[in-house]
């Protein structure tokens, strides 16, 4: 194919190819000299000749570039310029150009190399022409060559085209199989249909690229945001200047606001395992961030910017530290506590627990927490207003703590131990209110608490409580309690669900906080980076069902079990928690058996049931039919992740035959959602 | 009885596949030899489908979009094919090597295997075009045995070269 070459001989063209003159590679006369090997009458033969000639040229650039010349013989001049390359009157022309005895003395290195590589690819390579391989071998066991140089594929041919499996287009077999027979067709109208399928797939495809385009985009994102957060907040100090703090809280936003987006793209993303995981671990990574930005920097910030703000009058209720997700709640309440108009009932839910969490915590503590002085009104009479002021960090409330054990009434029990103080900011989350030493008697411990709570509030609230409260039926349980031995440091703060001295608690704090008494600053509340559940526990009797859809978990065998989801969370201050009941129904005429259901849930997260209502189901009555066996669940679920647990299920039908499931529980309502239902 | 009357007549069908990278200029070629004249394309979606009437041969050309995308595609059109017409885009030295490699794939595949092949160089009056044989060696054609094939120089939108091209695959049709 070579054009205007006609003229040329193959002498004149690798004269022309090889030229000292030649800046670089002159491809066209290298390529017209390949046209004449392949052409002529004997173009191999002579070919080989010519370029032994050349390549043993004294000149450097005459010899590399005949080595070029002949690199593109041996790729572009098929089997019969391979047949020649493999024969001895060549191959011993280039053994001359290395082998010392010859010319190799006189020869360039880089020549030299140059003839080691492609010998060396064409005894790997063209395995036809032995020879080649016998030289090579023979080279090398006469210490010309010592080591293989490396095995470059592109000096033999050219690389064999790559295998085509990319048909990702058409996946779908049906609609490959239609192309395919509209394509066979001559039927215009068929040829039309053809064109507007592949149109139609393009389109489905390309939508789904700009799905993995966002996908990235969004992820992207996340982790630039992560990045630079996590930066910052390794650089931080204490002295960091607002303006810093502030561009760190603009990332926490654009964090928080791309959160849903995550969310979104979980959903969203059903086919692909390894971009899910990608969305996962960018969210684990997010939440990570968030989690240390409130509790490094949001802390000090709000404290600053309020400081700026308002008057220091205002400033111990505004330092508070506070978890986002509860922020709004805590406001609410400071701003009823100022306006102290409307009646403490009004709280409710996610705030009113928490005394008793302090209780739990500190059964045998007396005056740490104030929360507390409520339970000993009479031993106590510490005003702790020199900490009140700031008890963001664990070092000013071991500072309170220090102050408490001198002004402690001696006659109560051992004062708590400092890790359980340090557990204890996470632990009361309601401002605590300076109070009075209400003139009770020394109650027992614990023993008489509804009492004193009812008549410290009567007292604060200067006036008779409306409700009574229902302090016998959680009497039994604080007892239980004050036995419960204090959790370690690391143990989040749990508390057993009773709703009613809850509210009890609540409505105690409320009123006092019309004393002028600047509350205490909020700690973060507690959700345990492990998720532990270990001390939750939810009443069958306390848990109000949601409208989520329930899920059925099992159906096999005239066995159904449903689990329902609880509208709240275990314990309010566990916003990662979400409560299940678990139902098992029997429509089989025969007793079910040893039925046991077991759960588990990945690593991040934590699942616990709850002892069964029963281990066994009677014969299925259709007049009187028997209550479900029940079981609580409750999941704990701090990374925010799509639930998915494992089930196992054991029972008996009759004697003999014991079964034994398992499976997978999806359909759990949005994490997002949780304590919302 | 259409049989009878090209024997008669001396007239022949081949059926052409065009192929080659987006944008290397099938579908103005394409236009070009049906209407004489440059149309004004988009990247085509599909592929069209055109007979082209060259001397005593009707050539039924299809034109198939060359998308990375839509590549995989092209073997649904191998079937009954005797001439491949590969073009190549000469100002896109960058992309000469993925040229080379659709190339190699279709023409090695066993219903190609007695199609012969016509490398239009394209986009041969841009600056910087690669000239035919620095493309014949940049296709790796030299070491092509079991394939009749020529490169021909072209320049769609002013035609020249077409009719080169055609000529030569009409020859070959005399020949068979």
């Amino acid at each position: 194919m070579a054009v205007n070459m006609d003229e040329e001989t193959m002498e004149t063209l690798l004269n022309k190819a090889t030229s000292s003159l030649n800046r670089e590679e002159d491809w066209e006369y290298i390529m017209g000299f390949c046209d004449k090997v392949n052409n002529d009458i004997e173009g191999p033969q002579n070919s080989t000749r010519l370029l032994a000639h050349k390549i043993q040229s004294p000149q450097e650039k005459e010899a590399l570039q005949a080595l070029s010349v002949l690199e593109a013989c041996v790729k572009n001049c098929g089997e019969l310029f391979h047949k020649e390359l493999g024969k001895y009157r060549f191959l011993n022309e280039l053994i001359k150009v290395v082998s010392p005895k010859y010319l190799g003395t006189k020869t360039s290195e880089q020549v030299q190399k140059r003839v080691i590589s492609l010998l060396y690819a064409w005894s790997v390579g063209l395995t036809d022409q032995i020879k080649i391989r016998d030289a090579y071998q023979m080279l090398k066991k006469q210490g010309i060559i010592t080591d293989d140089p490396e095995f470059d594929v592109s000096l033999i041919s050219n690389p064999p085209p790559p295998r085509d499996d990319r048909d990702n287009l058409f996946q779908d077999e049906d609609k490959k199989k239609q192309l395919e027979r509209l394509l066979r067709s001559t039927r215009p109208e068929d040829l039309q249909a053809a064109n507007r399928l592949i149109k139609n797939v393009v389109q489905e495809d390309e939508a789904k690229m700009d799905k993995l385009r966002r996908r990235n985009k969004t992820l992207e994102e996340v982790n630039n945001n992560v990045r630079v957060l996590n930066e910052m907040l390794a650089q931080f100090k204490p002295e960091t200047p607002v303006t810093n703090m502030q561009t760190m809280k603009e990332i926490y936003d654009g964090c928080q606001k791309l959160r849903p987006t995550l969310f979104r793209l979980a959903s969203d993303t059903d086919d692909d395992e390894t971009a899910l995981m990608d969305i996962l671990r960018a969210n684990d990574d997010v939440s990570r961030v968030m989690q240390s930005f409130e509790k490094l920097v949001q802390p000090r910030l709000t404290s600053m910017t309020d400081r700026k703000g308002d008057g220091a009058a205002s400033e111990p209720a505004e330092s508070s530290e506070q978890k986002p997700d509860n922020s709004s709640n805590m406001l609410d309440l400071a701003g009823l506590s100022l306006q102290s108009t409307e009646p403490p009932s009004v709280q409710t839910n996610t705030d009113t627990y928490k005394p008793f969490t302090a209780f739990e915590q500190q059964p045998t503590s007396n005056g740490v927490d104030e929360n507390l002085l409520l339970s000993f009104p009479s031993t106590n009479t510490v005003t702790n207003s020199a900490a009140t002021n700031d008890v963001n960090s664990l070092f000013s409330l071991d500072d309170l703590m220090a102050n408490i054990p001198s002004s402690t009434n001696t006659t109560q029990p051992a004062p708590p131990t400092l890790p359980v103080m340090s557990s204890m900011p996470v632990t009361s989350s309601a401002p605590i209110p300076k109070l009075p030493s209400p003139p009770q008697q020394k109650p027992q411990l614990f023993s008489d608490l509804g009492e004193v709570s009812r008549n410290m509030m009567e007292q604060s609230l200067g006036r008779k409580l409306e409700e009574s409260f229902p302090a016998p039926v959680t009497k039994p349980t604080l007892n239980d309690l004050s036995n419960i031995n204090i959790p370690p440091k690391s143990q989040p703060p749990q508390s057993v669900e009773l709703p009613s001295l809850g509210n009890l608690g609540m409505t105690l704090i409320e009123p006092t906080q019309q004393n002028d008494t600047p509350p205490v600053a909020e700690p973060v509340p507690s959700i345990p980076a492990d998720g532990s559940l270990a001390d939750v526990f939810v009443a069958l009797e306390n848990i109000r069902p949601s409208t989520f859809t329930p899920v059925t978990v099992y159906d096999n065998n005239s066995i159904r079990i449903l689990m329902h989801f609880a509208k709240d969370h275990a314990i309010p201050s566990r916003t990662d928690t979400l409560v299940a009941v678990v139902s098992m129904l029997s429509t089989r005429t025969n007793p079910v058996q040893n039925i046991l259901f077991q759960a588990a849930a990945p690593k991040i997260m934590k699942v616990k049931l709850q002892p069964p209502s029963s281990t066994e189901l009677p014969a299925f009555n259709p007049i009187f039919s028997a209550p479900p066996l029940t079981q609580v669940m409750v999941v704990a679920n701090p990374s925010k992740k799509e639930v998915k647990i494992r089930y196992k299920l054991d029972y008996k039908i009759d004697d003999q035959t014991a079964i034994s499931d398992s499976g997978i529980i999806t359909g759990f309502p949005p994490c997002e959602q949780w304590g919302k239902l | 009885m259409g049989n009878y009357f090209q024997k008669l007549f001396g007239g022949k069908e081949m059926r052409i596949l065009m192929l080659g990278l987006d944008a290397a200029g099938k579908t103005t070629i394409l236009y070009k030899l049906k209407l004489g004249q440059p149309v004004t394309t988009i990247p085509t979606v599909g592929f069209n489908v055109e007979t082209v009437q060259f001397k005593n041969t009707k050539f039924n050309v299809w034109d198939v979009g060359g998308q990375d995308k839509i590549r995989p595609l092209w073997r649904h059109y191998y079937t009954g094919t005797q001439g491949l017409i590969f073009v190549v885009d000469c100002s896109d030295e960058d992309r000469i090597e993925e040229a080379k490699d659709e190339l190699h794939r279709i023409i090695n595949d066993r219903e190609m295997r007695d199609a012969v092949l016509l490398v239009f160089a394209n986009k041969q009056d841009l600056p910087n075009a690669l000239t035919p044989s620095q493309i014949t060696h940049k296709l790796g054609l030299h070491g092509m045995t079991n394939h009749q094939w020529k490169v021909q120089p072209s320049c769609a939108t002013t035609g020249d070269g077409l009719g080169e091209g055609m000529s030569w695959l009409h020859s070959l049709q005399k020949k068979s």
